[in-house]
């Protein structure tokens, strides 16, 4: 048991002299700090799905603008707003639940994506493994400015449009009472999730972006019960995660975007033990106060 | 001495959702500081014409004007995500945004309106608390106590007391008295005849447009039978009408 036996080779020593394992960290921890605040909102609306589903419908975006030699960024950029007017037009003039909608874009998205990929006698094959998993031992500087560049507007963003989207989640029409603008608001923040979603694509993954939109922010609202808590807590969860997915990753070889989601869904999975356990007990303990 | 100015006019307005009429061609006006009733069967047009006067939505044709600015407006509680981690406090300070808007903070005034307003609708002592672990009745003192928190001069409340306690039903039908008094002007709609009663003005509604005026006048049982058709019920010994109601519907 390195990990605590010997503390230093196990956790410090990996990261010390190790440049593609510092960028990696750096850009973990980017990608939480997007993904985990604007993801709150992404579980506290019951937007999971949309998440998912905007996570890897950017896919098409990314391949056909890698295969043209056109920015990838802007390919992904494009893709998410192809699925996001396509599912609301979907919406709008059929009476189908928004999440068939959803589902329909979502999986037309990845097919396309799959088929321009595996078109060129599969010598893409590769990426596109790349692109679902990420590459994040390669990452450069650009990458990580972009990705600094994200997190610095999933930040602002979330904190300037904070009412808009704690009256949003709470009441739409009392959202729309305040003057708010309930559908802005959730383009708004559907931009927000796009923005980090797209710039720590390539670098961690699709796998992983959605593992941390959702996992650190729905294990944190388990805990805490106020939403810039729940917040502070998710980036907290999310960068345990990095760490020890990375570390799990160069020490047994494993896939680094898979090890890290896999240990933010841990880290979900103990947070929901710890409070079932937590609110099992309150109960008792309420019962116990006050016989019936 | 002349009559105090109406803070809502309608002149011949009518709202239409696709091919579906909502409200057909109501001309009426609410007099500054009247508490007025809006009664009607399910679909008869109540919330939309509460939306109207909200500034939610618009006419199809005809006018309204409200000659207020930034009405409150207590939607009707069905909507709201019962697990959202959110104190009773950061509900009630939704109510300041309407005249600090997105990121202007809130200083010790607004403080001060919001401690007040959960005084008076009896919440105080809840504010700290999970807004959705409290009880139904307490939910919609709160968010009475939210709308009071507007500052607002025109007052609306979508069906406030339906399905709700003794105490909070009476609590907040004293703030409507109370709100009135001051000089504001509150509309709301209702199922109960009774409450109905307590108000200035009554105007009943079967999408068009039945009767308007004060209780006595508007709560005849012709008129009860024109909104409601058959399920009017004349009691002999008294001179109120019942109507078989439908309340605590779910929509």
């Amino acid at each position: 048991m390195e990990i605590l036996t010997d503390p230093w080779s196990w956790w410090i020593e990996p990261f010390a002299d190790n440049v593609s394992m510092q960028r990696a960290l750096y850009a973990g921890l980017l990608a939480v700090l997007s993904t985990s605040v604007v993801g709150t909102w992404v579980v506290l609306r019951g937007m999971s799905f949309l998440g998912d589903a905007l996570a890897h419908g950017v896919l098409p975006g990314i391949a056909i603008a890698f295969i043209v030699g056109a920015n990838t960024t802007v390919g992904a950029l494009i893709a998410a707003a192809v699925m996001v007017v396509g599912i609301s037009v979907v919406r709008t003039h059929s009476p189908l639940p928004d999440d068939t909608s959803i589902g329909l874009l979502f999986v037309g998205m990845l097919a396309l994506a799959v088929v321009v990929l595996s078109a060129d006698s599969s010598s893409y094959t590769g990426d596109l493994n790349r692109f679902l998993f990420g590459s994040i031992t390669g990452i450069d500087r650009g990458d990580l400015w972009r990705q600094g560049i994200a997190a610095l507007v999933a930040v602002a963003g979330s904190v300037l449009l904070h009412r808009a989207f704690l009256v949003l989640t709470f009441d739409e029409v009392y959202a729309e009472v305040l003057g708010f603008r309930p559908r802005l608001t959730h383009l708004a923040l559907l931009a927000l999730v796009t923005v980090s979603i797209v710039a720590s694509f390539e670098t961690v993954g699709s796998l992983l972006v959605f593992a941390f939109l959702i996992a650190p922010p729905a294990a944190a609202a388990l805990v805490v019960r106020r939403v810039p808590l729940i917040m502070t807590v998710a980036v907290a969860l999310g960068a345990v995660a990095v760490v020890v997915g990375l570390l799990v990753s160069f020490h047994h070889d494993t896939a680094a975007g898979a090890t890290m989601a896999l240990v933010s869904v841990a880290i979900f999975t103990i947070s929901f033990i710890w409070s079932a356990v937590r609110n099992a007990l309150a109960g008792r303990r309420a019962r116990a106060v006050a016989p019936a | 001495m002349n009559p105090p100015s109406p803070s809502v006019a309608a002149e011949s307005v009518s709202v239409s959702f696709g091919s579906r009429p909502a409200l057909e061609s109501l001309t009426f006006e609410l007099a500054r500081g009247s508490s007025t009733a809006l009664v009607g069967p399910n679909g008869s047009g109540k919330t939309t014409l509460l939306r109207l006067l909200a500034g939610l939505i618009g006419p199809t044709s005809g006018s309204v004007s409200v000659t207020i600015d930034r009405p409150a407006f207590v939607v009707q509680r069905t909507n709201r995500r019962a697990w959202m981690p959110l104190t009773a406090r950061e509900v009630l300070r939704m109510g300041r945004y309407a005249s600090r808007g997105l990121v202007r903070r809130l200083d010790q005034h607004d403080h001060e309106v919001v401690e007040a307003a959960a005084a008076r609708l009896d919440v105080a002592d809840v504010v700290d608390r999970q807004f959705g672990e409290l009880s139904g009745g307490q939910q919609q003192r709160v968010l009475v106590a939210q709308a009071l928190a507007h500052d607002s001069d025109l007052l609306l409340l979508d069906e406030p007391i339906t399905g709700l306690d003794i105490p909070s039903q009476d609590r907040i039908l004293e703030i409507v008295a109370e709100e009135t008094a001051r000089g504001a002007t509150v509309v709301m709609s209702t199922h109960h005849l009774e409450e109905a009663q307590r108000c200035s003005t009554v105007l009943l509604l079967a999408t068009r447009l039945i009767a308007v005026g004060t209780p006595s006048e508007v709560l005849t049982a012709d008129h009860l039978t024109a909104a409601y058709g058959d399920r009017v019920l004349s009691v002999a010994d008294s001179s109120t009408p019942v109507v078989l109601d439908e309340h605590a519907h779910g929509h």
